[in-house]
């Protein structure tokens, strides 16, 4: 008998030629076609799983605060950071980094997020349409979207205002007062003797030292050097000062939090205090002759840009910059100056809000929007009015200023 | 007859672990350890580590210095840390003074005459429902009860007791004072009262049949025998007042009673300086074993656990 060669015995299913059978061909193209199918449905299903939605981490005044966000399309969970210089560092070194995918918080703390690393540059000159809508007086605001040692720029600025104090017309002009009399365009009312207890200051440094070191420094009251770099002396000026005005019985408190602030106008307890614009709504509303002081001194300038992460610029960066250009369009704009009277960063809020007067969350009123952003772009422009730094290289010594002034 | 040989792994184990019960002791109670240790010690040690770390720039670096223990003691001339503490303890050991004598009296009323009355539960439950809302929210509450015009300034005008309103409830150390009681009584109350529960009738009734009054069987028998909730509740109050920065900032006023201890570190860590928070939390946490050292040489540990 003929013995097979041996190559023949191994691949006995194939014959002679490279042929394959028609069994081993029918298995393998079995094969072949649960695999391409497996590898289809997983696709699909890959694809069509829904994604997880967008991490915002910013504080509570960016919040449109509605269930559905009309025009954007992608769904987004936003919890509250806050504002707080560092706790927000912090919590972005240990993780937040890689958990949050855009964060916002007040724009004087670009400098040290993107120092370690926490947010990162990008060119939304390039990505976002609405880029060149935004008003120049907030495009331009270096020290709260530009990253002062390289010139990058990190944010796009969403919500903008300029702080001063709150006052009752009625109580200090006399009823049915429309316009503060004298002494209503100053800081210094705050430390008019004539209202001695009367008067109260925030009892975080962030806002009130600043307003404060003005007071001082455009009165010739003090020599200060910049708002942003006040220096040793500098604080020990404003500190003594204070110390002096807290000795003669001259505040009511050092208020902290958004109900102890309306509170405090509302019964009257004090007649002056520096606070946030939106408490001057609330009392109006209440029907209480309130007024926001437009000082010669300046406003307290302050802006919350929104800013892209390590994990939003990798993992979700598309969706990242769909967030950021819609943060820049009508709806989010309208939106946040009804609810607060904030400035947004772009005249597409007004025309929103007069094409769509009754859209989600309105009504809006159109009139009020524009009033509001003339308002709020002149303090950008006016010369005075300055930044506060959010977070100081001597954060310590700004602090501890702050901390023996209310003890 | 003869014991049955041991055989297996776990006879033999247990027959190791009867002769040598500490052993066995020790393996029960490491989990536990462990846990605490973990979620307790370790991050104490860790605030205690830090107060002697420094700062540079922003980050916190691994060294020995004293400094932030300087700062707080007012080396650089800036004593006002050291007056805070000092106004902290004044308030933390007036309030627990207040917190023992009304809780006590409570305690004394429910857990002794009314001592199996069935309304003993829902009244103390009553102390304890205003727990079940936000603690800000309690606190803030009181601002209408305090202001200017509020509850009581509008009933004693109404009444012409006074002619202007009195503007130091609020915003004082009173409204401190008050918001601090409101919080902490309860702290009081529970251990007291367990403790009081806890004695045997027929003691207070032997007390009486043997001739003594009221005023003895509070003093001779209530009293010694409710001790060690009395320290538990002091404790509780003392600490509790010491550690909360709520009331202080929302209640207290520009005169020194808005920041209390708890809202120095708060501004010390908000300040980026960990080292002086640190230093801070040790000398508190130093100061509370101390007091519990003091327990133990002059009454001794044990009778907490008699409780």
């Amino acid at each position: 008998m003929e013995e097979k060669p041996e190559s023949q015995s191994a691949v006995p299913e194939v014959p002679e030629g490279g042929r394959m059978s028609r069994r081993r061909f029918l298995t393998y193209a079995g094969i072949g076609a649960g695999v391409a199918a497996a590898a289809g449905f997983g696709g699909y299903w890959v694809l069509s799983r829904p994604q997880p939605p967008l991490q915002w981490w910013g504080v509570g005044t960016g919040n449109p605060e509605q269930d559905v966000w009309p025009g954007l399309g992608d769904q987004v969970i936003f919890s509250t950071a806050p504002w707080d210089p560092v706790p927000v560092l912090q919590r972005m070194r240990t993780g937040g980094r890689n958990e949050y995918d855009v964060i916002s918080n007040a724009g004087t703390l670009d400098d040290p997020l993107a120092e370690d690393g926490s947010i990162v540059a990008f060119e939304p000159q390039d990505v976002l349409p609405s880029w060149s809508k935004i008003y120049p007086e907030l495009r331009t605001n270096n020290p709260t979207i530009t990253v002062e040692s390289t010139g990058e720029i990190v944010g796009v600025p969403i919500v903008q205002n300029g702080d001063s104090v709150a006052m009752l017309l009625d109580e200090i002009w006399g009823p049915g007062t429309t316009v503060p009399g004298q002494g209503g365009d100053t800081y210094g009312l705050l430390f008019d003797e004539q209202f001695s207890q009367k008067t109260a200051m925030e009892s975080s440094w962030a806002c009130a030292i600043y307003k404060v070191g003005n007071y001082l420094a455009h009165n010739n009251l003090a020599t200060l050097s910049d708002p942003d770099t006040y220096n040793t002396a500098d604080l020990n000026t404003i500190k003594n000062f204070m110390l002096a005005e807290k000795a003669a019985n001259q505040f009511r408190t050092f208020w902290t939090g958004w109900e102890t602030a309306v509170g405090l106008l509302t019964t009257k307890d004090v007649l002056a205090m520096d606070t946030w614009e939106p408490v001057v709504f609330a009392l109006k509303a209440e029907g209480i002759n309130a007024y926001y002081m437009d000082p010669k001194e300046g406003f307290y300038l302050w802006n919350i840009p929104i800013y892209l992460t390590p994990r939003g610029n990798t993992v979700t960066r598309d969706r990242c910059l769909r967030l950021m250009e819609w943060t820049l369009q009508g709806w989010y704009g309208a939106r946040i100056t009804t609810i607060r009277g904030y400035l947004t960063a772009t005249p597409d809020a007004i025309t929103y809000a007069q094409a769509n007067p009754n859209a989600q969350g309105g009504p809006y009123d159109s009139a009020f929007i524009q009033s509001r952003h003339d308002k709020v772009k002149g303090k950008f422009s006016d010369g005075v009015s300055v930044y506060g730094n959010q977070s100081p290289p001597n954060i310590q010594a700004y602090q501890d200023t702050w901390t023996q002034v209310i003890a | 007859m003869l014991p049955p040989k041991s055989s297996g792994l776990f006879d033999r184990l247990a027959e190791y672990f009867a002769d040598h019960p500490r052993i066995l002791l020790t393996l029960q109670l490491a989990p536990a350890i462990v846990f605490v240790a973990g979620v307790v010690f370790v991050p104490l040690a860790s605030v205690f580590a830090w107060s002697f770390w420094t700062m540079e720039g922003r980050r916190l670096v691994p060294s020995f210095s004293t400094d932030a223990y300087a700062r707080f003691l007012g080396s650089t001339g800036d004593t006002f840390r050291l007056e805070v503490f000092a106004t902290s303890l004044r308030i933390a050991v007036t309030q627990t003074a207040v917190s023992l004598v009304l809780g006590f009296a409570i305690a004394y009323f429910v857990g002794i005459r009314m001592r199996g009355s069935k309304y003993v539960l829902p009244l103390l439950l009553l102390f304890a429902v205003p727990f079940l809302t936000s603690y800000l929210m309690r606190t803030l509450s009181w601002h209408a009860v305090l202001q200017r015009f509020g509850l009581i300034n509008t009933l004693l005008l109404g009444l012409g007791v006074i002619r202007e309103p009195m503007t130091w409830l609020l915003f004082s150390e009173f409204a401190v004072h008050v918001g601090l009681l409101s919080t902490y009584l309860p702290f009081m109350i529970f251990p007291v009262w367990l403790a009081m529960s806890r004695i045997d009738s027929t003691v207070l009734l032997a007390s009486a049949d043997l001739g003594g009054r009221p005023k003895d069987t509070l003093f001779r028998i209530v009293i010694p025998l409710t001790l060690p909730g009395i320290l538990i509740g002091c404790i509780f109050v003392f600490v509790g007042v010491l550690g909360d920065s709520v009331v202080p900032a929302l209640l207290g006023g520009p005169g020194g009673s808005s920041t209390l201890l708890a809202n120095l570190m708060d501004r010390a860590v908000g300040g980026d300086d960990l080292p002086l928070a640190g230093a801070m939390a040790s000398i508190t946490l130093l100061m509370a074993i101390g007091l519990i050292l003091a327990w133990e040489f002059f009454f001794g540990l044990k009778k907490i656990g008699e409780i």
